[in-house]
This record gives structure tokens, C-alpha cells and sequence, in this order.
């Protein structure tokens, strides 16, 4: 602990702000429910997303992953699974998700001249409470660290990554084609089968059209198992989160 | 709220210090395109402030690249599992 400056726990030991230690607090953007948030996700933000009440059973078989960059939005491809090596997606569709954004305290700008600012101490800014536009806050509820989600597949039944009524975050590991092109086809992305699960798809034939791509691009995952054309990859190169408004 | 501190606007508030939480990136810790020669390491010292059960690492590597939690020094050990050099980028989070 340091000796000086401001170092705030909570009751469970986990450090909220500590003044020396060169941190970015995040605070919620933006809430609501659409294809997409109102404006662009930028690499330090984190988009979490779940769906709308009562609409599960129209999401099953649906990969949702992000375009990200000149055209942040929700995306959807149905699929059609077997065990035999000729799985297929239908192209993407925009899909209306339950969503919030989160950003960097620093980032959001204010006029006022009250409230509370904690520095680090090479004077950026670790959290300033005039960034805080909005009555709900968030908490982080699942952490699942990289390579550690067993994805599903056709021959695997991968691991619930947690609960469907959380928010999944999305724009830092996702990525997908928005249609096959001779069989061409990537997918990293969730499926909501009855629990949320990680999906890392490719298949090989052909070329296709797309765009999108977290941090890890679409082949991202650990190892993989190879049947015929397609490519299930056996794990998800990023951090997974989920969290929940409080 | 029975204690702690809340900061408030008079509309809207957050930050309570009894049982609420703050999502931060330790900034300090970012590394981007970071080298690791052949079977090194690169050691992220975690101690000091708070539970390291609750720091999270985000990474962008190839499979040569491991994480593991040495919880006993407090620390994240990223390894490079190949006979040559290869490179990563990471963050590292407290979210819990």
C-alpha cells in the first residue's frame, strides 16, 4: 500500500481506487437496447451485451459477434450443425441486443467544477465522478481467462461460460464474416443455447467477404480439431467478462 | 448504503465503498507487442494492493504464449512455450 495519496477497498478485498498505482476506472457510456451503440467502440472500451427478455428461443443456433471500427454493430448468423464436417451459417443479420458501454473515467469530459478526481501519480486521471452520466453502475460477474473457455463445437459440448440474464462482453474477443462465399466462413463469436457458450468456427473453402475482428482477429483460440473443411477451434484467445446493472 | 463513501451529482451517483466495486485497468502493466525470446518469461508483479485472486490478464499472443497465476510471489507469468522468439500484447484488469 502506498504512503500516500487516496486507496479505497471494498469489503471484499478488492481495491477500488489506489492513487499510486497508475489505473483507469470505467464507467458506463451508454445503455440501451438496438443493433448497436451510438457510436464507435474504441480498443479501451468494453460493449456488453444480452438478450432481450422474453426472446431467447428466437436466438437459438445464433453466433452473435461485433463488427467493430467504421461500423460497430450487432451481427447474427443462424446455424445448421451436424457432426459430419458440413456445418453452415446463414449470411449475418443485424440483431437488436440489450447493451451498455463502458469507457475510461479520463475519457468522458465535463464543465462542471465539482466533484470528486483521483490522480495517479503521473498526474493522468484514474477516475473523475463528473464522468458518471448515468444512475446504474455495473459489476463484473464471470472473468474467464484467456484459453481457459472450453468452446463448443459439433463433437464438443464446450462450458457454459455463466448466465444468459448477464451481459456478455463482446467487442474485445469477436469477430465473423457477414456471409460464406464458397463455403468460406469465421466465426468467433457467442451462442445462446439454453447457457451462453464461446463458438470459434472457420472454414476453409474459398474466400469470403467480412469484416469485424477483436483484439485476436478471427482465428484467434488455442488448439483446434479439423473435421473435413471446417476448423472448431478448442478455446478463445481473450479474456471473456460478463456483468450484470446494478 | 450503511457506510463508506458515495459520490454523487445530486441526480445520479456511484462508487460505494461497502460491497460495490470499480472495473480498472492497471495501465501500467500494458504491453503492446512485447518480445519474448525462446522459452522466456515476463513476470507482472500484482502484490501490493489488494487480492491478487482479483486481477485479470487480457492477452493477444499466439499458442506459444501461457499465462499462469504465481499466486505464491503474486504474480502473472507469461511464458514463452517456443524454441523462437515471438511477441504479445497484454492488459491487465481488477474487476472483482
Amino acid at each position: 500500500m502506498s504512503e500516500y495519496g487516496l486507496t479505497v477497498y471494498n469489503d471484499n478485498g478488492g481495491l477500488m481506487f489506489d492513487s499510486s498505482r497508475k489505473m483507469n476506472s470505467y464507467i458506463i457510456t451508454e445503455i440501451g437496447t438496438g443493433t448497436g451503440p451510438s457510436a464507435t467502440v474504441a480498443s479501451d472500451d468494453f460493449l456488453f451485451v444480452k438478450i432481450p427478455s422474453g426472446q431467447a428461443s428466437s436466438f437459438a443456433n445464433t453466433v452473435i459477434f461485433m463488427g467493430v471500427g467504421f461500423n460497430a454493430q450487432f451481427y447474427g448468423r443462424v446455424g445448421t450443425f451436424n457432426n459430419s464436417g458440413d456445418s453452415s451459417f446463414a449470411n449475418a443479420t443485424a440483431v437488436t441486443l440489450d447493451y451498455f458501454v463502458v469507457k475510461h473515467s479520463s475519457k468522458v469530459s465535463s464543465t462542471d467544477d465539482y466533484g470528486l478526481t483521483v490522480y495517479n501519480e503521473d498526474n493522468t486521471i484514474q477516475f473523475d465522478s463528473r464522468s458518471i452520466k448515468l444512475g446504474q453502475h455495473f459489476l463484473i460477474t464471470e472473468y474467464h481467462e484467456p484459453r481457459s473457455v472450453d468452446a463448443w463445437s459439433t463433437t464438443n459440448g464446450g462450458i457454459s461460460l455463466g448466465s444468459n440474464s448477464d451481459y456478455w462482453e463482446i467487442s474485445n474477443w469477436t469477430s465473423g464474416t457477414l456471409s460464406s462465399f464458397e463455403g468460406d466462413t469465421s466465426l468467433v463469436g457467442l451462442l445462446f443455447s439454453g447457457a451462453p457458450y464461446a463458438i470459434n468456427y472457420f472454414s476453409t473453402a474459398g474466400s469470403g467477404f467480412g469484416f469485424g475482428g477483436g483484439n485476436e482477429g478471427p482465428f484467434g483460440g488455442g488448439g483446434s480439431t479439423t473435421t473435413s473443411s471446417e476448423t472448431w477451434g478448442d478455446s478463445i484467445t481473450g479474456m471473456i467478462l460478463s456483468a450484470e446493472l446494478i | 448504503m450503511s457506510y463508506g463513501l458515495y459520490i454523487s451529482d445530486g441526480v445520479n451517483g456511484g462508487v460505494i465503498t461497502n460491497a460495490n466495486n470499480v472495473f480498472n485497468e492497471e495501465y501500467d502493466f500494458e504491453l503492446t507487442n512485447q518480445a519474448l525470446s525462446a522459452g522466456g518469461t515476463y513476470n507482472i508483479q500484482t502484490s501490493g494492493a489488494g487480492n491478487p485472486a482479483l486481477i485479470g490478464i487480457d492477452l493477444i499472443a499466439n499458442n506459444f504464449i501461457t499465462v499462469t497465476r504465481d499466486t505464491t510471489n503474486d504474480r502473472i507469468v507469461i511464458s514463452n512455450t517456443s524454441g523462437g522468439s515471438q511477441s504479445f500484447s497484454a492488459k491487465i484488469f481488477r474487476f472483482q
